[in-house]
């Protein structure tokens, strides 16, 4: 079956990307299989002539040393991906932990605030050390099996994990917090392109509403000087951008350049069908799948 | 659910693990040792909030019954470590037990390992922990971690 874009979603999207042709042409094309060094077990050095002697071409990313793309299917078939030294994880999913890795390098409480199956929270352990801890939470208890199995298999001493509602969360304290927030995946389309063949506007506004929520929430559980990331893998600014001006006219928060060196980013937008955002929105960052042949990914950078 | 874990039975964790495997006690000393159901001891970070209701808290290392059996976990973390009690296996019975298998093996591949858990290796990689019973070694890796691995 030849997969097409929902001519409603690239009426939407024309006008918010750079390039739309090209925008469109990746979202129709297979995310490229990649996976991440978990240092806790492994290190880039040891992997790669490892994978050579196996016949699996890999090549690292230019803008994170412990990440790798392959073309070949068989990364789950290794001995490193069973001892735990790979984890298989979007290239997306791998910058929130790295927006704050010198924040890690001192942090001693972090927050995972939705964190199943467990790739940020790996990483995350992995950047620091196994140091600290870190409360890995999600609210959806059949979603905690997977995010144990991954913590496991990842040798990660330092997590706790819990299966609050975010929103009653006890009221704590931390210096590092991650919300990579249930959203509409529209990022995802080209991992799986059968979720395009379903995708309704309508589903923006309830996800939206709930993200506001959380990022109020998740801020209220940042200690003073704190630094949060809030990340969806979709493109509707009603779930980006809007939730950030919502918690800037909520909340005490500033934010902070998005900025990965070698990786290509476009700033967050200010105007979206007739509204108009905080202009220092413009710091966060939108990945789109043609700039570096990824899924797509908003970022902000918040501090309190 | 995890709650603190005893000093005894901690205590009985690291004096097993250095007299069986050579690991200095200390090498732990920068976790906190837990407790959970049916005599498991978890390490995991430090500080808990106590306001938390966990889950449960970093990595299964250990059962507690007549004897402690270390998980396949803690072996995978601290294998490069173990000077002692461990079968370095020949690459199809490598294969063999990540599959899920019991293995058998030769006087030359036990050489002065004794009856009882052992860390089981591939070259210099930890692979997880078996029970050697004579030539015979019992699979004990989790049934979730079983996987057919191709490419080692």
């Amino acid at each position: 079956m030849t997969l097409e874009v929902p001519a409603a979603f690239a009426e939407r999207y024309t006008q918010l990307v750079d390039d739309a042709p090209a925008f469109f042409e990746a979202m129709l094309t297979p995310l490229p299989k990649s996976f991440r060094v978990n240092t806790l077990k492994a290190t880039a050095e040891t992997i790669v002539p490892r994978f050579a002697g196996y016949g699996i071409g890999i090549k690292q990313a230019a803008w994170y040393s412990d990440a790798f793309v392959s073309d070949n299917p068989a990364l789950g078939s290794t001995l490193e991906h069973f001892l735990g030294a790979i984890y298989v994880q979007e290239l997306t999913s791998m910058l929130p932990p790295l927006l704050v890795r010198s924040e890690l390098q001192t942090a001693t409480t972090v927050l995972d605030a939705c964190a199943a199956p467990g790739s940020k929270t790996t990483q995350l352990s992995a950047l620091m050390n196994n140091r600290g801890t870190i409360v890995a939470n999600d609210v959806e208890y059949e979603r905690i099996k997977p995010l144990k199995f991954n913590l496991e298999r990842s040798g990660t001493l330092n997590a706790v994990v819990t299966n609050y509602d975010l929103r009653s969360f006890p009221q704590m304290s931390f210096e590092v917090a991650l919300l990579d927030a249930p959203c509409t995946s529209e990022g995802i389309f080209r991992k799986n392109p059968r979720q395009m063949l379903s995708w309704s506007p309508k589903r923006i506004a309830p996800s939206a509403h709930r993200q506001k929520q959380l990022i109020l929430k998740t801020f209220d559980l940042l200690a003073d000087g704190g630094t949060l990331i809030y990340s969806t893998c979709t493109f509707a600014p009603e779930e980006n951008e809007a939730v950030i001006d919502y918690l800037l006219n909520e909340r005490p928060a500033e934010l902070e350049q998005v900025e990965i060196p070698n990786f290509r980013l476009m700033p967050g937008i200010t105007t979206w069908q007739n509204r108009t955002f905080d202009e220092r929105v413009r710091m966060t960052a939108r990945v789109l799948p043609h700039h570096n042949d990824t899924g797509g990914f908003f970022l902000a950078r918040i501090k309190k | 659910m995890i709650e603190p874990c005893s000093a005894n039975d901690k205590s009985l964790t690291l004096e097993y693990l250095e007299r069986r495997y050579g690991l200095v006690q200390e090498l732990l000393a920068d976790f906190e040792f837990y407790a959970s159901a049916n005599g498991r001891v978890i390490l995991g970070p430090k500080q808990i909030d106590p306001c938390l209701s966990p889950d449960t808290a970093g990595l299964l290392i250990a059962r507690i019954g007549t004897t402690v059996k270390p998980s396949t976990n803690l072996l995978q973390i601290v294998g490069s470590l173990i000077t002692r009690n461990f079968v370095a296996l020949e690459r199809e019975n490598a294969v063999r037990y990540i599959k899920g298998l019991d293995l058998e093996v030769t006087a030359t591949e036990i050489g002065d390992t004794t009856e009882g858990y052992v860390l089981l290796k591939y070259l210099a990689f930890p692979l997880g922990c078996g029970l050697l019973q004579g030539s015979h070694i019992k699979n004990m890796l989790p049934k979730a971690k079983r996987v057919d691995v191709r490419f080692l």
